[in-house]
């Protein structure tokens, strides 16, 4: 498991690490009452349904 | 409330510590999923336990089938929601309640081919977060939920307190619902010397073990009702420290309702000592849960009454309350560091990490 962990850091994977910023970045967002000049009434969603771990880690 | 067009109300399922729960129909499948609401603007105090929260879960929601999936994270004009699979079935705490009368029947609230068909799904849902670097932290009936199968698979859910680690699994703050509170996490010196998570999640899968077989805490903090005070800590740490889980006083008669093989591992996981405690792995690999049949003295049909004490875990709390959660920091954690994470496709076993962020808002 180490070493699985080891051999795909996080940082090498621009893509999962974009996704969890984006997350982040809407978490922060959500500590601010939304502001009507920069934010619509539609919503910001992000889709969760890709983030699997490899099934040989199961 | 509102969670964009695609989202219809249907009924308020729970309140919890941060935000309530309502089901809704997802009109693009016609799936009923569970959503949970929190309100803008959130607390900054709150903002790292619910960007953890909806990372987590994200992360493991479609690994495993005991895990609640999630499905969207969600922000609107009033509130974070975090889109999840909806659990039919209830809590286990309320299923656990209604055996009342199976218990006053076999001394058991569930028979313990029962508990061992859960326990095992249970914890290969602790196994799977642990292999991943997670743990929970806030195991317990209440965050144990069961869909609508016959007979129902568990799902664990809430990772409002769970953690990841990176290279030790040390941390440093007292969390969790004490009754399920392992002696470590009590224990005032945790503060300088850290807990393993690990640990602590095994100590609460032998609590809820238990309670699913007796209805009753071993250690209960029934002078001090209030979970969240440190008088309440301490009465349920002095317990676990004086006391064998099966000498304390209510569990004394209860505790011979239980095979050997189970008490065999009950001794196991209630060890102070946490560096002596079993491990997930270990407990996988135990006779208990790997026996169909067992020596169980209650086989033998006779009809027995349980000890009116041990029941009141499950009849002077209500299900919504069994085992109330509390939060008492002591120190912010030492390992800030997210564990490296990378993904692939566990259908194809090629490499995706392909994201997507729809009806973003204009920024």
């Amino acid at each position: 498991m180490d070493k699985w962990y080891k051999e795909n850091p996080l940082e090498d994977n621009k893509a999962v690490a974009e996704m969890n910023a984006e997350i982040e970045r809407m978490v922060e967002q959500s500590t601010k009452a939304c502001d009507p000049e920069t934010e619509t009434d539609d919503c910001w969603v992000i889709d969760l349904r890709d983030k699997n771990f490899p099934s040989e880690l199961l | 409330m509102y969670v964009g067009e695609n989202y219809e109300q249907v009924k308020h399922l729970g309140k919890g510590g941060t935000g309530d729960t309502w089901a809704f129909i997802d009109k693009r499948s016609g799936e009923q999923v569970a959503i949970k609401f929190l309100k803008r603007p959130l607390p900054k105090v709150l903002l790292e336990n619910i960007k953890r929260e909806f990372l987590i879960q994200a992360e493991l929601g479609f690994g495993h089938e005991n895990v609640i999936k999630a499905y969207e994270a969600v922000l609107t004009p009033t509130h974070l929601c975090l889109v999840m699979e909806y659990a039919r079935g209830g809590s286990l705490t309320a299923y656990v309640a209604d055996k009342w009368k199976e218990a006053q029947q076999r001394g058991l609230f569930l028979s313990e081919d029962e508990a061992r068909f859960f326990f095992k799904q249970f914890l290969s849902a602790v196994n799977y977060c642990h292999h991943h670097r997670v743990v929970h932290r806030d195991l317990k009936l209440d965050n144990t939920l069961l869909d609508a199968a016959t007979p129902p698979a568990i799902k664990i859910c809430d990772f409002g307190f769970a953690k990841t680690w990176s290279e030790e699994a040390n941390m440093y703050t007292q969390i969790g619902t004490p009754v399920y509170m392992s002696p470590e996490l009590m224990n005032q010196a945790t503060k300088e010397k850290g807990y393993d998570g690990r640990s602590v999640d095994v100590w609460a899968s032998g609590i809820l073990l238990l309670v699913m077989l007796l209805g009753s805490f071993p250690f209960d903090h029934t002078e001090h009702p209030d979970p969240n005070t440190s008088e309440a800590h301490l009465e349920v740490w002095l317990q676990q420290v004086s006391k064998r889980w099966s000498e304390v006083p209510h569990m004394a008669e209860a505790v011979k309702k239980l095979s050997p093989e189970i008490k065999d591992l009950l001794n196991r996981i209630f060890v102070i000592d946490a560096s002596k405690r079993v491990t997930v792995q270990q407990i996988k690999r135990w006779v208990f849960l790997n026996s169909n049949s067992h020596s169980n003295s209650n086989s033998t049909g006779v009809r027995r009454s349980i000890c009116p004490t041990l029941t009141r875990a499950l009849l002077v709390r209500s299900p919504g309350t069994l085992g109330t959660t509390s939060r008492c920091r002591m120190a912010t954690s030492r390992s800030g560091t997210r564990s490296r994470r990378s993904r692939r496709s566990w259908t194809s076993g090629t490499r995706r990490t392909r994201w997507r962020i729809t009806r973003p808002w204009r920024r």
